[in-house]
């Protein structure tokens, strides 16, 4: 069985095996993201009971807190696909760091954003040079560097290599980011999601952001396999695999 | 009807909330788009390519 797994895994490292699958996964998987996100969405901001100091506004913690999860997360995922790409040089670790950035960047700019807007009506001000928002900042800049890169570097294997490089030294940025609110005096409150403590907030608050963040979680994958296939379609386009598929899409 | 008014309304806070999930609706839409319109130009050229 372990065998088995093996197998497979290390199959899903070839482009065309990995193409096939993704499309196959999609045509189900994209409804059951779709619908978790709007189960979790509907019931933080139709359902859930209000918060007695901040009233309604608190409901913007339904999109914040699991933007902010999966803007860490990716990079994470980015870091350990660089270090992939580094060492085994393998093709699909770069393409997925290429269709990952965008994905990173645009959930650390959710955060920023829903943060900022958080932030005037319950801190009185858009924005502080606060520790966790300047390391969330941080981030964000790393993620557009590695956009830039790629789209600044012709070659894609040299492009691959430094975006890798960047991924791996950037990866410090996380655990300054978690650990912020620890280390410094922070407006921010510390974190919402903690694995060796007991949720802070009522069940009928907690729940709803739990499948907020697995929604968001499932809509992330949908997006990043989206992303590869088109990622693995273009730099792939001259072979005779993607040749076949695409005489076949024109049949079809 | 009060209760549709409450949602959109929320004392006094409902832009707040309802910019920031307008914003994110935005932004997973552009994730979604931006890649299928890669596949569609790459399936263009392809057809195009042949028929040249």
């Amino acid at each position: 069985m372990i065998n088995l797994i093996k197998k497979w895994l290390i199959s899903l490292g070839s482009p065309p095996f990995f193409f096939t699958w993704a499309s196959k996964f999609l045509l189900w998987f994209y409804p059951i993201s779709f619908l978790l996100l709007l189960t979790g969405l509907i019931w933080g901001i139709g359902f859930a009971p209000s918060d007695y100091k901040q009233g309604e506004v608190y409901r913007i913690i339904f999109i914040h807190v699991p933007s902010a999860i999966l803007g860490e997360s990716v990079y994470l995922m980015m870091a350990i696909f660089g270090s992939i790409c580094l060492i085994w040089r393998a093709k699909l670790a770069g393409m997925f760091l290429r269709s990952a950035a965008p994905i990173g960047a645009s959930f650390t700019l959710i955060a920023l954003v829903s943060g900022a807007v958080w932030g005037k009506p319950t801190w009185g001000t858009w924005w502080v040079w606060d520790a966790r928002l300047t390391s969330t900042l941080i981030l964000f800049f790393l993620y557009a560097g590695i956009i830039g890169l790629y789209s600044s570097i012709d070659n894609k294997q040299k492009g691959d290599r430094a975006a890798s490089l960047i991924s791996v030294v950037g990866v410090i940025i996380i655990p300054i980011i978690k650990k912020s609110v620890d280390w410094w005096q922070t407006l921010h409150q510390s974190s919402t999601f903690t694995i060796t403590s007991a949720p802070s907030m009522t069940p009928d608050m907690y729940l709803p952001l739990l499948v907020c963040v697995i929604g968001f979680y499932s809509i992330l994958l949908s997006m990043l396999l989206n992303r590869l296939r088109a990622e693995i379609l273009a730099r792939e386009r001259n072979t005779s695999w993607v040749q076949q598929y695409l005489n076949n899409q024109m049949r079809e | 009807m009060d209760i549709i008014q409450n949602l959109f309304y929320m004392d006094g806070q409902g832009k707040y909330v309802w910019f920031v999930i307008c914003f994110f609706l935005v932004t997973i839409f552009i994730n979604f788009y931006l890649p299928n319109q890669q596949i569609k130009l790459i399936k263009k050229e392809h057809s195009q390519g042949i028929k040249e």
